[in-house]
């Protein structure tokens, strides 16, 4: 690298620094609470007790955890790098004009130091006085000084490597579509999950991984531990050849992939494919256009990430702990969640606007705009719904409760989805949608209150009656959920209504 | 003498769709040259090779003589504008051709001011860009893309969404740019306007280049009395 990269590298992150920094103040709101949100974490570990060395734990059984925990932190940090990694040139954003300008090194480097950097200006208080707290606590940084450099080659390799492993896969000419990327991403939690429950024989796996060696560094300050040099040694040797080395690597591969042009296209042959088969289906007109925008709003990565992730994760710890789960009727409470998660994620905020659709969704009939939505918003939650209380009922249980589960998360799902239609219509938080940020559609907060309120009404009856059926005579169970069965279709066909005038009132007014 | 833009039987391919298909075209110094041609043809493509953001599957492609794979070279010899003009939202006019000029190590204040200037931006040029017009973000865009002077211009649809008046500044500045001596490759639908501003006119279909001449003899290409519109029409008819 020559001193005209470093240069360029240099101006790229400060670009990209400036640019983050100007989006944090144009949203005082947001900035003024992650602030005090780190600035109360940073009070709560620097005044609160977190910092007292531990004493009474068996030093080998110490060094052993913390080898498996390193392990495990290096791994995720490499997972949540290979998620994040740009694989094509058009995913940094500006790169016809950096690429251009300043080429391809420093755009890279550039770009990575950036968001480095930001989350160093961000977490960095916070780490600091964690660091100075708990390195004063443990004494870690008199006894072991090769503890900073080492921290940084740690994450430096768990980065590049991440980075190296999704290019590899890339530069193979592998492109999972979304559906492969949803099953990996399911794996990963559930496997998180048990590892999680399964605490001590993760740790013992994990801490047989070679870079288990970081965990040696860091336990080597604590003054019960007793320091294995040549582990020491070998963490801080292999990670700076490992880093330089990975960092050659993820560059060819960046060469090598980032110029394929891989995934061109796919977007407007899978419209041409998705437009025939609603065709097929009977669905035409303005409502295929809603559920054509609606299913290319329901793919974006907060809503899987939303929709899938936490109903994995419950699962998967439920599913380790011996003793079951803590919530009671688990099924129904799951099902329960992906119907709140969906129609607050797709169905709660129509008047938002992905391109210019929102003038062209108020022209179209209303009865045709509201069927799409519904349409829609059932077609993204029914399988969610279907797929976590048949994993809940099976793998955690009780498993008499997973069809009475399914069968009452559908009925509620049909209320609640007009429901939050019309809820949105009357509460709407009208603005475009930035596509490229892949951000969240985030409906106005009164309208997902009163959304919360309505599945909670709708569905609490059925719920109460389940939870307390052993304590409550079976008519009464029966009633309570006879109430759930016959108020959602209800609410779902007033609701239905409500959402059609106001669609046409917006119209015509 | 060496030609400012050459390819030779360029290809590319995404996945089972042809995007170029064996497309050799040659473009000389101080020469307007229009690519027309229907969406999908491969225009859109063909600039991205030769502009060093994406590889060909076969064929070369040379900017000056510098081949479209030599990245780095290419930098200093080769101005090219997309189509959604590679801007910052979040930074002023100033500012983004000031780290342009960063990277190019170009006079950070004079040739800014100059551009600013000649691109009729000084006005606006301490203003956030997310609040230009689409013809400032494409004047912007073109000043950022000739800020150092290159011999060739690659251009994608840069009339797209202009009013009039602002079309007629960007013909203006592309006459100028081209009287310099610069190669300007052009890719347009706007037919009209390539008929006025372009030496030569390449149309491609389905990755193709099916013919090539000024603008006023390809209708002839067709019929001695058809203009430019209906000769496109004609010879991109799949």
């Amino acid at each position: 690298m020559n001193r005209e990269t470093v240069t360029d590298t240099a101006t790229v992150a400060r670009l990209s620094l400036l640019r983050r920094w100007r989006r944090a103040l144009d949203n005082p709101r947001t900035l003024v609470l992650r602030v005090g949100f780190l600035a109360a974490l940073l009070l709560y570990t620097v005044l609160g007790d977190v910092t007292r060395p531990p004493s009474e734990v068996d030093p080998e059984r110490l060094r052993e955890t913390i080898r498996g925990v390193a392990a495990g932190g290096w791994l995720l940090l490499a997972a949540f790098a290979a998620a994040g990694t740009p694989t094509a040139a058009r995913s940094v954003q500006g790169s016809p004009f950096l690429l251009r300008a300043a080429g391809l090194r420093p755009t890279l480097w550039g770009t990575i130091l950036g968001n480095y950097l930001q989350r160093i200006a961000v977490f960095g208080a916070l780490g600091a006085a964690t660091a100075v707290a708990l390195l004063g606590g443990f004494d870690v940084s008199g006894r072991n000084p090769l503890l900073f450099p080492v921290l940084l080659v740690f994450f430096l390799t768990a980065e590049l490597a991440g980075m190296a492993a999704r290019l590899t896969v890339v530069a193979a000419g592998i492109r999972p579509g979304r559906t492969g990327k949803v099953l990996v991403g399911g794996v990963g939690v559930l496997a998180l999950s048990v590892g999680i429950g399964e605490f001590e024989t993760t740790v013992a796996l994990l801490s047989r991984l070679p870079v288990a060696v970081f965990g040696d560094v860091f336990a080597a300050g604590l003054p019960t531990v007793e320091a294995d040099r040549s582990r020491v040694a070998a963490a801080a040797t292999g990670g700076v050849v490992g880093s330089l080395a990975l960092a050659l690597a993820v560059e060819r591969l960046a060469v090598r992939s980032w110029f394929t042009g891989g995934g061109h296209g796919r977007a407007e042959a899978e419209r041409t494919r998705v437009d025939g088969l609603l065709g097929r289906v009977g669905i035409t007109g303005p409502t295929r256009a809603v559920v054509w925008r609606l299913w290319l709003q329901s793919r974006r990565r907060p809503l899987i990430v939303g929709l899938l992730v936490f109903p994995l994760f419950l699962v998967g710890l439920a599913l380790v702990d011996p003793e079951g789960t803590d919530v009671p009727r688990f099924p129904l409470i799951v099902g329960l969640y992906g119907v709140w998660m969906a129609t607050v994620s797709v169905g709660l905020n129509p008047l938002s606007s992905e391109g210019d659709t929102l003038s062209h969704l108020l022209s179209a009939p209303a009865t045709a705009v509201v069927r799409g939505y519904v349409l829609t918003t059932v077609l993204v939650a029914a399988p969610v719904v279907v797929g976590s209380v048949l994993l809940a009922g099976a793998l955690v249980g009780p498993a008499w409760l997973t069809v009475p589960a399914l069968l009452l998360s559908g009925v509620v799902l049909l209320g609640v989805v007009p429901a939050a239609m019309a809820i949105g219509l009357v509460l709407p938080r009208v603005g475009p949608v930035d596509r490229a940020a892949d951000g969240p559609l985030a409906p106005s907060k009164f309208a997902v209150v009163a959304h919360s309120v309505v599945l909670c009404l709708l569905a609490g009856p059925a719920v109460l009656g389940l939870v307390y059926a052993d304590s409550t005579p079976a008519v009464a169970v029966y009633a309570s959920v006879g109430v759930t069965v016959l108020a959602a279709p209800l609410v779902g066909v007033v609701s239905l209504r409500a959402a059609t005038r106001r669609l046409d009132s917006m119209t015509l007014g | 003498m060496t030609a400012a833009v050459e390819t030779e039987a360029l290809e590319k391919r995404f996945g089972d769709v042809v995007a170029v298909d064996s497309l050799s075209l040659s473009v000389p110094f101080g020469t307007v040259y229009g690519l027309v041609g229907p969406n999908g043809a491969g225009k859109t493509t063909t600039l991205q090779i030769l502009s060093g953001l994406l590889d060909a599957d076969a064929g070369t492609a040379r900017v000056d003589g510098v081949d479209a794979t030599r990245r780095r070279e290419l930098t200093d010899v080769l101005g090219y504008l997309p189509a959604e003009a590679p801007l910052y939202d979040e930074l002023t006019g100033r500012e983004q051709l000031r780290y342009a000029a960063q990277f190019r190590r170009l006079d950070e204040n004079g040739q800014v001011a100059d551009a600013l200037d000649r691109y009729g931006l000084a006005d606006a040029a301490d203003r956030r860009i997310e609040g230009y017009s689409t013809g400032m973000r494409r004047r912007l865009g073109l000043a950022q893309a000739t800020l150092h002077r290159p011999p060739v211009l690659l251009l994608d649809e840069p009339l797209s969404g202009l009013d009039p008046r602002a079309t007629r500044t960007v013909i203006r500045l592309l006459a100028e740019v081209s009287n310099n001596g610069t190669a300007v490759l052009v890719s347009s639908h706007d037919l009209a306007t390539v008929e006025d501003i372009c030496d030569r006119v390449g149309i491609v279909s389905e990755g193709r280049l099916v013919v090539e001449d000024s603008p006023d003899k390809l209708g002839g290409a067709v019929d001695d009395r058809t203009d430019l519109e209906t000769a496109v029409l004609e010879l991109t008819d799949g």
